[in-house]
């Protein structure tokens, strides 16, 4: 993640924005030629997945041994005996204290969303006044750099203050969260539209609203999408800590409440769930990328 | 009328100096002239080009087109760029269609379209139509380069080094089309070429602008190519006066205008 959010040098620079995103944006074509024939493609699943399975059973040998040596941690075993007791029961609702972790994941996901959409919102238009301005990216680009590497837990006071509600408190924090890299991105992807497809507009005479419907946006689109992938990615770290701090539901609550309750298997099995709802969002964010992505042609 | 090129200066500034890159350019392009202009890297004539095309201000001097100054690009002119140029994530059809509509705001739609079916079909592109750049060959790319700049239907043609990525296959028929294009169906009358090849410089010119690297970025001299026309590969290159004109032009470029090696830091 930390690629895309470095040190950030102003957009008239010949390095193109594209450049300096992280991998995602991959030309459709390279990774469509990758595929062979099906047989072939089959067989190296098969191996992916093999590999993959190879992985995990060495982290669970490793957990088992820290396991057997500290006392008190669950064995990987009780982890997903407690995962499996979790998921018998995902949406009942016996009250604040009894709530399965379905619904707990629900809320979260839901504070997401919606402080996601907020910023998303508020970033793309102004990450594209800041990618077309040389002089309002001097004037933002400052701003941005310095509330940028703030943890967003810092703002949480600030929210409760103005929102004089906790669970709101969460969505202000995911806000401010998914603000920054949507900002950069976007600007960095508008400001690095070549020369070349400039020139054709100039040359063709394109409108304002041509320029930016045909090649402003396409053009752009893969790191305004980026940029939402990765807050989208940290926004989901972070709302399990903002939700400790909020209390009341949420994932993070939950997990915060199984240590409180001394049932570490339950924080283990949370870990899993959350692991596999983030990569889920992530997955969804490559393929919407992957829609938005078009080959270079030359 | 004509296209005239008076005292046209242009100096490039940046970080490391300035870099002058055209001299007091003159030059007059009847109407219906092929024009090639040829010399070696950095010796301006791409800036040349989009000083016509209305993409770069001279510093000096005019560009004069049919009694009009050129103050920036127009629908009387187009150009086929370097490296194509077409938008990657529209289909063949819509990089055509939507530079021919908005360079002519006074044609209407129906009428865009008929220009964009003739110069697909012309070009042999109408059955990729619907393709995307990506999916297409370098020499189809290039052929759709040349169907948008005509399907605006500019007087004055502009080409950069347009065949230079292509093998020596593709170039040749592609310079034929070219040729049947402009001689024929389209209504541009005028066409400057840049190239790096002297053989394309030849066969498709009726004079050969030969331009000269600093210090004195300009033009170094004009040959004319009076050979008739229709031309073809194989009845050019037997015609002695084809033979004395690449003798000439080699003579020029590779000893009266021999760009010294740069030497090493």
């Amino acid at each position: 993640m930390s690629t895309r959010l470095g040190e950030a040098p102003p957009p008239a620079t010949e390095e193109p924005g594209l450049a300096a995103t992280p991998s995602p944006v991959v030309p459709v074509a390279s990774v469509a030629s990758r595929g062979g024939s099906g047989l072939a493609a089959v067989r190296s699943m098969g191996a992916s997945f093999g590999y993959a399975v190879i992985g995990f059973l060495l982290l669970g040998a490793i957990w088992q041994l820290i396991a057997s040596m500290a006392d008190g941690l669950p064995t990987p075993s009780e982890g997903v005996s407690a995962l499996t007791t979790l998921l018998s029961s995902p949406f009942h609702d016996n009250g604040p204290n009894d709530k399965g972790v379905g619904l707990q994941l629900a809320t979260s996901l839901q504070r997401v969303f919606l402080g996601f959409a907020f910023a998303t919102i508020v970033a793309v238009p102004i990450g594209m006044v800041m990618g077309a301005s040389k002089r309002l990216f001097q004037v933002i680009n400052p701003v941005a750099q310095l509330l940028r590497p703030v943890s967003p837990l810092a703002w949480f006071p600030l929210g409760l203050v103005v929102l004089k509600d906790a669970p709101n408190g969460a969505v202000f924090v995911i806000f401010i969260t998914a603000l920054w890299p949507t900002l950069i991105n976007t600007a960095f992807g508008v400001a690095s539209v070549p020369t070349d497809h400039k020139n054709v507009a100039r040359v063709f005479r394109f409108s304002r609203y041509k320029y930016v419907r045909h090649v402003l946006l396409p053009y752009s689109l893969p790191s305004i999408v980026t940029g939402m992938r990765i807050s989208m990615g940290i926004a989901w770290m972070v709302i399990v800590a903002v939700e400790m701090l909020s209390g009341g539901n949420g994932i993070g609550f939950f997990v915060w409440d199984a240590y409180n309750a001394d049932d570490l298997a339950s924080v283990v099995a949370a870990i899993i769930l959350i692991g596999i709802v983030g990569l889920l969002l992530d997955l969804g964010f490559g393929r919407v990328l992957k829609r938005f992505s078009y080959a270079e042609g030359h | 009328m004509a296209l005239e090129i008076q005292g046209v200066r242009k100096t490039f500034h940046t970080r490391n100096g300035s870099q002058e890159v055209l001299r007091g350019v003159d030059l007059t392009i009847a109407k219906g002239e092929f024009i090639s202009v040829i010399g070696h890297s950095g010796c301006g004539k791409s800036t040349l080009l989009s000083a016509i095309g209305g993409l770069v201000k001279p510093d000096a001097g005019q560009i004069v087109l049919d009694g009009e100054t050129v103050t920036g690009p127009g629908p009387d002119r187009a150009i086929v760029f370097q490296n194509y140029s077409l938008l990657p994530w529209m289909s063949v059809y819509d990089n055509v269609y939507e530079a021919a509509h908005s360079a002519r705001p006074d044609r209407s739609k129906d009428e865009s379209r008929a220009a964009t079916e003739k110069y697909l079909r012309s070009t042999g592109l109408w059955q990729h139509a619907s393709k995307r750049p990506d999916q297409i060959s370098g020499g189809m790319r290039q052929r759709a380069a040349v169907a948008r700049a005509f399907s605006v239907g500019p007087k004055v043609l502009l080409l950069d080094e347009p065949f230079g990525a292509l093998d020596a296959l593709t170039r040749a028929h592609l310079q034929n089309q070219l040729m049947d294009l402009w001689g024929s169906e389209s209504d541009t009358e005028t066409v400057v070429m840049v190239t790096h090849g002297i053989d394309e410089a030849i066969f498709l010119a009726d004079r050969v602008v030969v331009m000269a690297n600093a210090p004195l970025p300009s033009v170094a001299a004009v040959i004319e190519v009076a050979i008739e026309r229709p031309r073809t590969k194989a009845t050019i290159t037997a015609d002695p006066r084809y033979q004395e004109v690449t003798e000439e032009l080699v003579h020029l470029l590779q000893e009266k205008l021999v760009v010294p090696e740069p030497i090493a830091a």
